[in-house]
């Protein structure tokens, strides 16, 4: 029994971690009403800045093109003056960031929100590779790593402090909000911004404040922690999922309740290694990473309500799903001009398209899901690599004609979609996002790292789809026939097919029942829209959408392995839709081509500029100033600036006056 | 006969503060009703629990003879008991017409998988015109929501809600934030639809508009009826007349207890 303990107290280094990240997005949610999903990126970014100061003596800022490296000595610093530096470090970060970000979506939509912590995370994660590479690096040593012996366990001192640190910061943190003036301040600007203002506080300073003191925690977990781990790019920036987990325990608000939450958690991670070498029938892998999710659909059950309770207004607009008067008109114009450039391009080029259309099918999973519901899910590269899989593992010798590949891969699909959708029948909004992201991580963790269904590092092979018995595969009989034409022409079709189930989708009974989920749930029950089925309904639908694409992903690279279906992926995905136009076809097609790695812009600015590197920065950047500046997306905003027309029209329609029909007369009939 | 509305002993309590305590009435059917109170009374409260909005509240709501206990609000609607909100909540995304026509179409799942193949509408285009008619919508039926102004919102709420095809219509507070001569047409388009057959319970604060076209009138205090009856005896009654003009006796009215 006394090696459960010691797995017990190891686990206290990775729960102190959990702990200090959970504790600094609460106190972020508090003052400004976002859940900030970057908070283990913030983490990690300071970690590899704290091994850059031990060794090099030089403070590398998180930017690219101008130059990010300032030495503040010759060699190496010691950690003392390291540790200072990266804690100052760590709280300017996170002025930067609440300036210049989340500052600005205070009233925005839970979407927009969303997607803009989410780009930061993938920028600051985009940044680590640029400038620390993704080979794990050791970390150097902080806390003690002499060993104390509890209960008979001999575990290092160094777990114990910092399960130490992570509670008295958040004790500190609470009784700071609960007694000091600058806590209650803060408590009346997050309730009320304007009565704050009123009576002559600045809300930007208090705020200002608690985004410092978050992220300099994050930079003191980041830098106490990493030597525990090996430190990359996404060992802490994915310790953020835990921590949300920890912070829906504390219900976004408790501080203590957080660290606690955090704590457990980590020590239940830990307990889960130890299962899985005790018990051969405990799972081997992937139980670390399913606890969490477990927490967060336990809590979220528990407390959710079926509709939104009076008073709970939907703040902020979400993006626009215009119908336009000629719905398909965007496919027709599309598909001849896809296959033109598919056709007579060469073989890097037309890679390039193919992974464009390939990424734009994706992405219409989240037209009808995000877009015409507005259920926010970081699930998408999981749906995708179920399908995928499945179609490799069950239809991999059967030699069946593609598209029943593909609406097998769709079909097998629907029951995780639908499994997902379930949790959103109560919850919405960032709770929502948590729970799927808590759902994606889950799921490549548990299935996709399951050697049994992904083959391991090998992969598993996918046939060459077929159609009436001749190969429509993407490599020919010869190696410089790669790739072919015909596939290109499968992709497109595939979409095609997809995109009018969505365009369909939007122009009938059903899309205007959507939209009304979407807008106002409780309005749409009161016209008797059943508001749970309609969401499965989605759920299901982009859950078969993505599926398929997930199969055509499989034949499109031949052999699959768990990394194209990664939590990243999925964050990726929704990024790139988001800047082109969640809620329309053209702005997935316009994300396909033009956001997409290795989509067509991404491979021109390789070949041309060598700058594919950058496409995540761009990603990343681009979601942000999108939340903040442009949420209809790029495609719409284009559309806009053609229609000023229509627009007239509306005015003129503002000036009828009210009460000149004759109704009464009418209505007695 | 029975009544098309019959609520027995309806409570609804957060926490510690009950704040519908008791309340039982009818509506019978082609009535219009007028539901009124002070600010707080609980009429909101009491709309929001008969239409299934608070799922906590006890008592025996039984709508053309269907006990409605534990029912889903869009069961309830879809039996015919259709509400409005008081701050309008149309679907900003959708023309006017596409709210209305929103309501006009239900939609099973299997129904909802044909609309991805093919997408149809059951529209009874005559019916969402009359309602747009009948609530004088129809010079603006393309126009978005956010295009109008705030009185012709509230028109297209219960335009909307017309198009559910109710039996019975709760409307609460569609007169707040129209001028006087709206909220007189508004009564009067009231009437056109009693009169064609679909009942109204109507919350408003404007007593001119409910003493002067309501059939019935209830009045909440406190979260409990205080009075119901024909509107003349209402406006003589001695309690409804306390609670309005804040008179001490009222606190030692019925339902001044709580």
């Amino acid at each position: 029994m006394s090696s459960f303990l010691l797995f017990a107290l190891l686990g206290l280094g990775g729960g102190a971690v959990i702990a200090l990240l959970a504790v600094g997005v609460v106190g972020e949610y508090k003052a400004s009403g976002v859940v900030n999903f970057a908070q283990g990126a913030i983490a990690m970014f300071c970690a590899y800045c704290f091994t850059e100061l031990r060794s090099t003596g030089e403070l590398v800022l998180p930017v690219v093109i101008l130059p990010h490296r300032v030495p503040l000595a010759r060699h190496g610093l010691d950690t003392a003056p390291a540790v200072v530096v990266t804690i100052v470090y760590g709280a300017l970060f996170g002025v930067v960031v609440y300036v210049g970000i989340f500052r600005w979506l205070r009233r925005a939509p839970a979407l927009a929100k969303v997607v803009a912590s989410i780009g930061l995370m993938l920028t600051v994660q985009a940044l680590a590779v640029i400038h620390f590479g993704t080979a794990a690096r050791p970390s150097a040593r902080v806390l003690p790593t002499d060993t104390v012996t509890v209960f008979g366990a001999t575990v290092g001192r160094d777990r114990l402090v910092l399960a130490g640190i992570a509670v008295v910061a958040a004790v500190v943190l609470a009784a700071f909000y609960r007694f000091t003036r600058f806590g209650i301040v803060t408590r009346a600007v997050a309730q009320n911004e304007r009565a704050a203002a009123l009576l002559g506080w600045w809300p930007v300073r208090s705020e200002m404040a608690t985004w410092a003191i978050a992220s300099a925690l994050a930079a003191l977990a980041g830098l106490l922690a990493a030597p525990l781990t090996s430190l990359t790019p996404s060992t802490l920036t994915l310790a953020i999922v835990p921590a949300l987990a920890a912070v829906l325990v504390a219900d976004l608000s408790s501080f203590t309740i957080a660290a606690a939450a955090g704590l457990l958690i980590g020590i239940g991670q830990s307990l889960c290694v130890k299962a899985a070498t005790t018990w051969s029938w405990f799972p081997q892998r992937g139980m670390a990473e399913v606890l969490p999710f477990a927490v967060i659909a336990v809590v979220m059950l528990v407390r959710g309500d079926r509709l939104p309770t009076r008073g709970e207004t939907n703040e902020g607009r979400m993006p626009r799903a215009p119908l336009g008067r000629r719905p398909f008109l965007p496919l027709a114009v599309f598909v001849p001009v896809a296959v033109a450039f598919t056709v007579a391009t060469s073989a890097g080029w037309r890679a390039a398209v193919i992974q464009s259309v390939i990424t734009a099918c994706v992405l219409l999973s989240l037209v009808v899901l995000t877009g015409l519901v507005g259920q926010v899910s970081l699930a998408q590269a999981a749906f995708a690599g179920l399908g995928g899989f499945l179609l490799a593992k069950l239809l991999g010798a059967a030699g069946v004609p593609f598209p029943v590949g593909l609406l097998f891969a769709g079909l097998v699909t629907v029951p995780l979609g639908l499994l997902v959708g379930v949790p959103a029948l109560r919850i919405r909004g960032i709770n929502l996002a948590i729970i799927t992201l808590g759902a994606g991580v889950a799921i490549d963790a548990f299935v996709f790292r399951n050697e049994q269904i992904s083959g391991g590092l090998a992969g598993v092979s996918v046939p060459s789809p077929t159609l009436f018995g001749v190969d429509v595969g993407i490599s020919g009989s010869h190696a410089g026939d790669y790739p072919r034409v015909v596939f290109g022409l499968v992709a497109i079709a595939t979409f095609t097919v997809l995109a009018v189930l969505a365009v369909n989708l939007r122009r009938s009974a059903t899309g205007a029942h959507c939209l009304a989920v979407r807008t106002n749930e409780r309005a749409a029950s009161a016209i008797g829209i059943n508001v749970a089925a309609t969401k499965l309904l989605a759920f299901g639908l982009s859950a078969f959408i993505a599926g398929s694409a997930g199969g055509l992903i499989g034949y499109q690279q031949g052999r699959l392995s768990p990394e194209s279906f990664s939590i990243f992926v999925s964050l990726m995905l929704l990024s790139i839709a988001y800047i082109g136009g969640i809620a329309t076809v053209p702005g997935v097609i316009f994300a396909g081509f033009a956001l997409a790695p290795g989509g067509l812009v991404y491979t021109a600015m390789e070949r041309w500029f060598h700058l594919g590197e950058y496409q995540p920065i761009v990603a990343g950047v681009g979601v942000i100033a999108s939340a903040i500046l442009n949420p209809d997306g790029v495609t719409a905003a284009l559309n806009k600036s053609r229609a000023g027309g229509r627009r007239k029209a509306g005015a003129t329609i503002e000036t009828v006056p009210t009460t000149n029909a004759p109704v009464l007369a009418a209505g007695r009939a | 006969m029975s009544a098309l509305l019959d609520v027995r002993g309806l409570r609804v309590a957060f926490g510690g503060v009950v704040a519908v305590d008791d309340v039982s009435f009818q509506v019978d059917e082609g009535t219009l009703v007028g539901f009124i109170g002070p600010n707080g009374a609980g009429k909101t409260t009491c709309i929001e629990a008969l239409t299934g909005y608070v799922p906590h509240a006890t008592g025996r709501v039984v709508f053309d003879d269907h006990d409605l206990g534990g029912l889903a609000p869009h069961r309830r609607a879809r039996l015919g008991l259709v509400r409005t909100f008081q701050s309008v909540e149309l679907f900003d995304d959708l023309t006017v017409r596409d709210n209305l026509r929103a309501a006009a179409n239900r939609r099973t799942w299997w129904q909802s998988l044909g609309d991805l193949v093919a997408p149809r509408w059951h529209d009874d285009e005559s019916a969402i015109d009359d309602a747009l008619e009948l609530l004088g919508l129809t010079d603006v039926a393309d126009a978005l929501p956010a295009e109008l102004p705030q009185g012709q919102r509230k028109l297209a709420g219960v335009a909307r809600a017309l198009t559910c095809r109710p039996r019975l219509l709760l409307l609460d507070e569609p007169a707040a934030g129209l001028d006087t001569v709206e909220s007189v047409e508004l009564g009067e388009r009231l009437r056109a639809v009693v009169d064609r057959g679909v009942s109204v319970l109507l919350v408003d604060h404007d007593m001119g508009l409910v003493l002067g076209i309501c059939d019935r009138v209830i009045v909440l205090d406190f979260g409990r009826v205080i009075a119901q009856g024909a509107p003349e005896e209402i406006r003589s009654n001695a309690d409804v007349i306390a609670a309005y003009l804040g008179d001490d006796v009222a606190a030692a009215a019925p339902g001044g207890a709580s």
